[in-house]
């Protein structure tokens, strides 16, 4: 059986080697130009080089968007834009609208095109209708449950991508104009004001009018998808931080390994529901997946977000002569402190603070300016790019 | 140049019209006048019937989408205005030879995807509410597809398949007593309706997108579609809307006369006909 692809993305070059290094087989980017996240920072032509070229190395890809439903103006030279993101090195480019596909499959045998959520694949029919047009692979639908899922698979043989874990759209991808009506930016075309986390009022009701939904966690249908014949689990979110990345990706990295190794307990994925649950800001739901989603699944008013400040430090280098790791803060702790660290390999160290030495090579007892180079003392060899947390 | 309504009923198509709009029961949504199969194959005018094929569509609706395209392929229909690609699928795999016009919504926004489905067998493009008048003429001019845009429509914003409504008087204990509330967002003030059915919760803007100056532009290029949503109008707006843009395409009135009385009766919002959106901020 072929091992079920963990897919993540990276809004730019640090969280994509970052999330490379934690475990994911791809990543997909935006490129700069093109991507239904215009506002992210988006990778310029000789990232997207670098960018394939370390994934490569890893023998890794890299998928680019280039998802939006375009208007006239941005058809004039988006094949030259193909033509170069295809020359970087990209294993496949993420598409919505059809005339894209059209010109990739017919210049670039050697280049995937998939077809992005934006098009609200739903049925069988639809897929198969994609794959005589070329397209390898479509991440359908986010509203399926998993016999219909199921059904995709058996009935295309066509590759098949499923969100695992992220925010949730309220509406139809593609058929949501909620941002230009009312704020005038175009969700089409990558400038979603996300106006269904707006408040309304709704006639003579009191508590206001929501419709935001509740993020997405499949941690508990993991072993599910990959029996359903799913090929890959896409994470969302190329604009999450470093570490929300490096824990998610970390973490279902776990979860897929023990299934193949015949270790996935429901333990297991417990545990990793707990680490899951840290870096969440938003409650969490599995949607359509097994049941029909209804209130539960939904984020009415009161329901606050939380910040989280679970993530101490970015850990950059480790001096053995010293036997001190060298960090970059980026919430309190001080010494005495209990805290983890998370390492791209997935090992965790248990520790406690016994000392800080600020920037300007003073020992202190608290670390309280995030952006601060610090250094703490510990006996073991660190990865760069592991992550210092909270333990609780 | 044609004028289409999406009436609220069938059973007094208003003479004016060239043909009618319709949904089909069960495969449509946001059409309050969704007919069934046999409803259709009985409609008494020889009017165009054009009949939309809109819900998000699954694997299990995929039979009942097939029958009725054969049955639709029989029929005395115009076309078809199709959301999902399985409706494309179906019609060339088993060579039904529907007259097909693209209609997903608030995707139909450039001629080269128009060009594709094209060559593709489509006949006709539904133009998304969201283009700038300037788009729209360059569709027409770069495209062999029939084109079709709405003139006079509260249009609709947003689709989701969750039952929003339900979803909310749920969470405070609460039944909902009906399918369509007033919404308002209270730093523009504005309104909005929501609306939910069996398929889903759909939100529209509940402003008059007042189509009538664009209009003129149009008739210049020969467009060929122009359609007057009558679903969130009153009896009587709906008619004026009507009696307008037939002397409008008759050329019985003069185009300030006809800007004018347009403000007057359906306001002054254009919608995006002359409003570019924006979608990067930095």
């Amino acid at each position: 059986m072929k091992k079920i692809e963990l897919l993540s993305p990276a809004g730019d070059m640090e969280r994509l080697k970052v999330t490379l290094l934690y475990g994911a087989d791809a990543v997909y980017i935006g490129g700069y130009k093109y991507s239904l996240r215009a506002n992210a920072t988006n990778f310029k032509l000789p990232e997207i080089e670098e960018a394939c070229k370390f994934a490569h190395k890893l023998g890794k890809k890299v998928y680019i968007t280039v998802n939006i439903v375009f208007h006239n103006d941005e058809t004039q030279d988006v094949y030259e834009y193909i033509d170069e993101i295809v020359r970087a090195g990209v294993d496949a480019i993420i598409v919505s609208d059809p005339f894209v596909i059209d010109y990739i499959v017919t210049n670039y045998k050697n280049v995937e095109v998939h077809v992005s959520t934006q098009n609200s694949t739903s049925n069988y029919e639809t897929v198969n209708f994609f794959k005589e047009q070329g397209v390898k692979r479509v991440v359908p639908a986010r509203e399926l449950s998993k016999k219909e899922i199921k059904e995709l698979v058996d009935r295309t043989g066509l590759d098949i991508e499923v969100f695992i874990h992220g925010a949730m759209c309220t509406f139809y991808s593609g058929r949501c104009t909620l941002s230009n009506y009312l704020t005038n930016r175009d969700s089409n075309r990558g400038g979603c004001s996300q106006v269904c986390r707006f408040a309304f009022d709704f006639e003579n009701e009191e508590i206001k009018f929501t419709m935001a939904t509740k993020d997405l966690n499949m941690a508990n249908y993991i072993k599910d998808l990959i029996e359903i014949g799913v090929r890959s689990l896409k994470v969302e979110g190329r604009m999450r931080s470093l570490y929300y990345l490096a824990t998610v990706i970390s973490s279902y990295r776990k979860i897929i390994d023990a299934y193949y190794n015949n270790t996935l307990t429901e333990k297991t994925v417990n545990d990793e529901n707990i680490i899951l649950s840290r870096v969440a800001n938003r409650e969490t739901s599995t949607h359509y997946f097994d049941h029909y989603a209804d209130n539960e699944d939904q984020y009415f008013t009161g329901r606050q977000e939380i910040s989280n400040q679970d993530y101490l430090g970015l850990i950059i280098s480790y001096d053995e002569q010293t036997k001190t790791i060298s960090l970059i803060e980026r919430n309190y702790f001080e010494v005495g402190d209990f805290v983890e660290i998370l390492t791209p390999s997935g090992k965790v160290y248990k520790t406690q603070i016994t000392s800080i030495i600020g920037e300007d090579g003073q020992i202190t007892e608290v670390a309280r300016h995030p952006g601060e180079n610090l250094k703490i003392p510990f006996e073991t060899i660190i990865e760069p790019y592991s992550m210092l947390r909270k333990f609780y | 140049m044609k004028l289409l309504a999406i009436p609220k009923n069938t059973k007094q198509i208003n003479d004016k019209v060239d043909g009618i709009i319709i949904g089909l029961k069960g495969l449509s949504v946001n059409y309050q006048n969704s007919l069934s199969l046999e409803e259709i194959k009985k409609l008494k005018t020889t009017k165009e019937i054009f009949v939309v094929i809109n819900k998000i569509i699954f694997n299990s609706d995929l039979q009942q989408l097939e029958t009725s395209l054969v049955e639709l392929s029989k029929s005395n229909i115009k076309g078809i205005m199709f959301y999902d690609l399985s409706i494309l699928s179906i019609n060339n795999r088993l060579n039904l030879k529907l007259n097909l016009v693209w209609n997903q919504t608030h995707m139909v926004t450039n001629y080269n995807t128009c060009n594709y489905y094209y060559k593709k067998g489509v006949k006709g493009a539904y133009l998304a509410n969201e283009l700038t008048l300037e788009e729209m003429i360059q569709i027409k001019e770069q495209t062999l597809l029939e084109t079709y845009v709405n003139i006079i429509s509260k249009p609709a914003m947003a689709h989701s398949r969750r039952t929003l409504i339900t979803n909310y008087f749920k969470n405070m204990n609460k039944e909902k007593k009906k399918d369509m509330y007033e919404i308002a967002e209270k730093i523009s003030g504005h309104k909005y309706l929501i609306n939910e059915e069996k398929d889903g919760t759909t939100i529209i803007y509940n402003n008059i997108v007042n189509g009538i100056k664009p209009l003129f532009e149009l008739k210049k290029i020969n467009f060929d579609y122009v359609i007057i949503d009558e679903t969130y109008l009153d009896d009587e707006l709906s008619e004026k809307g009507i009696d307008l843009i037939r002397n409008i395409i008759e050329n019985k009135i003069n185009e300030e006369s006809a800007i004018s009385y347009a403000q007057e009766k359906f306001g002054e919002d254009t919608g995006f006909f002359y409003k570019k959106t924006i979608y990067k901020v930095k």
